[in-house]
């Protein structure tokens, strides 16, 4: 048999250690990579874990003139799968109105009024503000609030929310004071956001069959170190025995290595 | 030996395969950061559509209700201003005064009541056309240019009194919808089917063709037969109580003696509003003024007035002359134009309604 050649042509000692050092460095590169694997896929479904809803802020500075309106350009409440809940503030705590109109009717509204347009994402969270140009006329402005025109209308005094699902057709948001006092300051939109942390369940489970081998690993190399020290010892004790007492103790014995590996 | 080393390669192959989908995470997360902003989702111009929803409907109708039976009770036409204008709040206010000054003097018809039917007008979004998606929204001059917006309504309110026709108004994107014709319909008239479609129902402009008389003409002509009953307008007329009454009334003041009578009668610009049936034809409503001059052609003559003439006039009778105001609201039902070799249908008349706005007496 080969195994009982070897075992007596290498020094013994010395390749054992060097598997035993070779194992564990394998058992703790396992061990510590499964750790950091269950720990990235729990932390994805904890401290991770996506806002389940997304805002943009539009912030209207005033231009030229300060803006008497805001109204979303069109499209912009749909910037995302709503529904889109809208709040508009205004830091005096004025009353705010939030109305929703058919695009013309809105439009229509905010002829001759200086109105900021509230535009796309410029990042993540803010919106583009189109603030208005100097007003060629003054024009008193009643309170949209009471208007026949809107379909959906929400009031409050500092500040006014809205949750819609804006129906189909063009549809536009205007969002004012009572029509005499400035626009309100801050316009925020925030849609739903789906929530996917596909690689969670993956980093748990295969972290945890890392975690699994490298307990398995480490018994299977504890036991074999133990037998190697025994193996050790027993050499030691039989160097000092007859030659055929030796032959037929190695025979036993690389027997016995075979088993183990197995 | 040689199986404990293909253990110790096939953990290091896993390791590396770990590590791999630790990057790929990274990265994985990383791009979620980097993904393009979402923009602006504008959606198609569909065609047109009703500038009044069937809950607005009910609200301005109630609204117009609630201020029309306020202001009959307190009989302060100042208190319509928000709902009723126009000819509707000029025939109320008129009321409210010989109300005032006639015990016996009727009320004005109440507003509201059960909505049986609807014709509100239809909107489309000027510059742009089907199926387009616009980024920016029409310009609010263009916007504003599809004001004034006209509605017509019959309602019939509780307590056995006519049905009543009237005309809403939205004279801009910033004024309410206002009742400003209103008339009760004569009895037994009947209304041509009125269109209904889910999107409105433009209005017809007052020259509109494709009827026996344009709706300005319709009204025009009315008056005129209004005043003489052998005019040759008449004739285009099918008879109704209204003109009797006016013709009769006529007679009457052309028969007294040693006074001479004069009539005039107009149609008030901008009044006339058509809405188109569903025979092709149009309901129209105008509102006309008239003025009756009755002077005194005889010396030591004297004219005993009607009670609501002597109330307005502050005096029983008149030596010289007496000159008595109408108002006067008239709802027509105008046939499309006749076929090839076919007969012009008769207008009818379907409602009317008047009311003595002054009167002067020396």
């Amino acid at each position: 048999m080969p195994q009982t050649v070897d075992v007596r042509r290498t020094p013994p000692v010395r390749a054992a250690r060097r598997r035993t050092v070779a194992g564990w460095v394998a058992v703790a590169v396992l061990a510590v990579l499964g750790l950091v694997a269950v720990g990235l896929g729990v932390a994805q479904r904890t401290v991770w874990l996506p806002d389940d809803q997304v805002s943009a802020t539009a912030t209207t500075t005033g231009g030229d003139v300060d803006p008497l309106l805001v109204v979303t350009a069109p499209g912009v409440l749909e910037t995302r799968p709503g529904p889109v809940t809208v709040t508009a503030t205004s830091d005096d705590g004025g009353p705010v109105v939030l109305a929703l109109g058919h695009e013309v009717d809105v439009a229509a509204w905010t002829a001759d009024v200086p109105t900021a347009v509230v535009g796309g994402l410029e990042s993540e969270g803010s919106l583009a503000v189109e603030e208005p140009a100097a007003a060629a006329s003054s024009v008193d402005v009643p309170d949209p609030a009471s208007s026949d025109l809107w379909t959906q209308v929400e009031t409050g005094e500092g500040s006014a929310t809205m949750r819609l699902d804006v129906p189909e057709g063009r549809w536009l948001l205007l969002a004012a004071s009572d029509g005499s006092a400035a626009a309100p300051d801050e316009l925020r939109l925030t849609w739903p956001q789906e929530v996917e942390t596909p690689a969670a369940v993956p980093l748990v489970v295969g972290g945890g069959v890392a975690l699994l081998l490298a307990v398995v690993l480490a018994v299977v190399h504890a036991r074999a170190s133990r037998r190697r020290r025994d193996r050790a010892v027993a050499t030691a004790t039989q160097t000092t025995q007859s030659t055929e007492t030796t032959q037929s103790t190695e025979t036993t014995r690389s027997t016995e290595t075979t088993g183990e590996t197995r | 030996m040689s199986r404990r080393r293909t253990t110790t390669r096939s953990a290091t192959t896993r390791a590396g395969a770990l590590g791999g989908a630790g990057v790929a995470l990274a990265v994985l997360l990383g791009g979620c950061a980097d993904a393009p902003l979402p923009e602006p989702q504008p959606q198609e111009v569909a065609g047109a559509y009703p500038a009044v929803t069937a809950e607005e409907s009910a609200s301005v109708h109630e609204a117009v209700a609630a201020d029309a039976a306020e202001a009959d009770a307190a009989r302060d036409a100042s208190l319509l201003e928000p709902r009723v204008a126009g000819s509707a709040a000029e025939l109320r206010a008129a009321r409210y005064r010989l109300q005032e000054l006639l015990p016996d003097a009727p009320a004005p018809s109440p507003l509201g009541g059960t909505v049986e039917r609807d014709v509100v007008p239809a909107v489309t979004l000027p510059g742009a056309q089907e199926g387009e998606t616009p980024g920016r929204a029409v310009a609010p001059a263009e916007a504003a240019a599809t004001f004034p917006r006209a509605w017509t309504t019959i309602t019939q309110a509780d307590g056995g009194v006519a049905p009543q026709l009237s005309v809403l108004v939205q004279e801009d994107a910033r004024s309410p919808y206002r009742v400003v014709t209103t008339t009760p319909l004569l009895p037994g008239a009947v209304v041509p089917e009125t269109l209904a479609p889910e999107e409105g129902v433009a209005p017809l402009a007052p020259d509109a063709g494709g009827l026996v008389l344009s709706p300005q003409d319709a009204v025009g002509q009315y008056a005129s037969a209004l005043g003489d009953p052998d005019a040759p307008e008449a004739a285009r007329f099918a008879d109704d109580p209204f003109r009797q009454v006016l013709l009769q009334e006529r007679a009457a003041a052309d028969a007294v003696e040693f006074f001479s009578l004069a009539t005039s009668r107009s149609v008030r610009p901008g009044s006339v509003v058509a809405t188109p049936t569903a025979d092709g034809g149009a309901l129209v409503v105008g509102v006309m003024e008239s003025r009756s001059v009755q002077a005194v052609e005889e010396d030591g003559a004297v004219l005993t007035l009607s009670e609501p003439v002597a109330a307005l006039a502050e005096t029983q009778e008149a030596r010289e002359s007496a000159a008595v105001s109408w108002l006067e609201v008239v709802a027509l039902a105008v046939p499309p134009a006749p076929a090839d070799g076919e007969q012009a249908q008769p207008v009818r008349v379907v409602g009317a309604d008047r009311v003595l706005s002054g009167a002067q007496a020396r």
